[in-house]
């Protein structure tokens, strides 16, 4: 089962006043094979057990709720070697029991791909 | 909105229990009742309680250590006493963050539970999220004092009993 934690919302080197948790646009049907593919510096895949896919009305109505207005958003942020690239957003004061309210839904707004049902024969 | 966490007669159950625990045994430090050492230990918090070693803050580790305990309890004796099979009830897994606050996951296939254990016991905090089909609910609250916190296991433990 996913857990919260797969949704590690970091502040790296923002400047302004939110904390991020990267993620791809599933802009076309390259995308999935694209982030199934990524490596880190080490050349280890990234995503080794799958991925999760969250819809954007899913990640809207956390953001329009009326418990989390301001505090949760999303982006895109496209890098040299990746155009997919984006982030869900945190605000930078939200508190530990909110932040874990946020992340367990979207823990069920995902769907899974594992990428052992990738595998064909 | 309903309010799914009732008080039930299981709370007063869970408080029966847990005093009665209490009444034998006292610690060798400072005479305060500390039958806590004595539960069994269950798989469903074992995972959860091997990481209290690696907690810096005493504040945490106690909080976390208290919590584990009085979950385990209160969840083995309704469990046993609703005849449930305990392996229907997923074993809970603790996290330290970056801040030395440590999250207590619960993770059910239809909800979650989450214990947020912060330095300031004021702080610290529980939230039940469940998905579509249990009506894409969200409750949560503090773990101030300990009445409190029993009174808020038994009600997710009800909960929990009900809906696996």
């Amino acid at each position: 089962m996913l857990s919260v934690n797969a949704f590690d919302f970091r502040k790296d080197e923002r400047t302004d006043d939110w904390k991020e948790a990267s993620i791809n646009w599933v802009d076309d049907e390259d995308a999935v094979d694209f982030t199934f593919k990524q490596t880190k510096t080490s050349g280890e895949l990234r995503f080794k057990a799958g991925i999760a896919i969250l819809p954007r009305s899913e990640l809207d109505k956390i953001k329009k709720s009326y418990k989390f207005i301001g505090n949760f958003d999303y982006e895109r942020k496209e890098e040299e070697n990746n155009k997919y690239h984006g982030n869900l957003l945190l605000k930078d004061t939200v508190s530990n029991p909110k932040r874990d309210i946020i992340r367990a839904l979207l823990v069920f707004a995902a769907e899974i791909i594992k990428r052992e049902d990738l595998l064909t024969v | 909105m309903t309010n799914f966490l009732q008080e039930t007669d299981s709370q007063s159950w869970a408080e029966r229990a847990l005093s009665s625990s209490l009444s034998d045994v006292t610690s060798e430090k400072e005479g305060q009742p500390d039958a806590f050492r004595l539960c069994r230990e269950y798989n469903l918090v074992k995972q959860a309680r091997d990481i209290i070693p690696q907690i810096e803050n005493t504040s945490v580790a106690e909080q976390l250590d208290r919590l584990l305990t009085i979950i385990n309890i209160v969840i083995v004796g309704m469990a046993k006493q609703e005849e449930v099979d305990l392996s229907y009830i997923p074993p809970l897994h603790a996290h330290i963050d970056e801040d030395g606050s440590v999250l207590l996951e619960w993770a059910f296939p239809d909800f979650r539970i989450g214990f947020n254990i912060e330095q300031n016991p004021e702080n610290s905090g529980w939230h039940l999220v469940t998905n579509k089909k249990l009506g894409d609910k969200t409750e949560s609250g503090q773990l101030v004092d300990l009445v409190k916190i029993i009174r808020t296991v038994t009600s997710l433990s009800v909960f929990i009993l009900s809906n696996i």
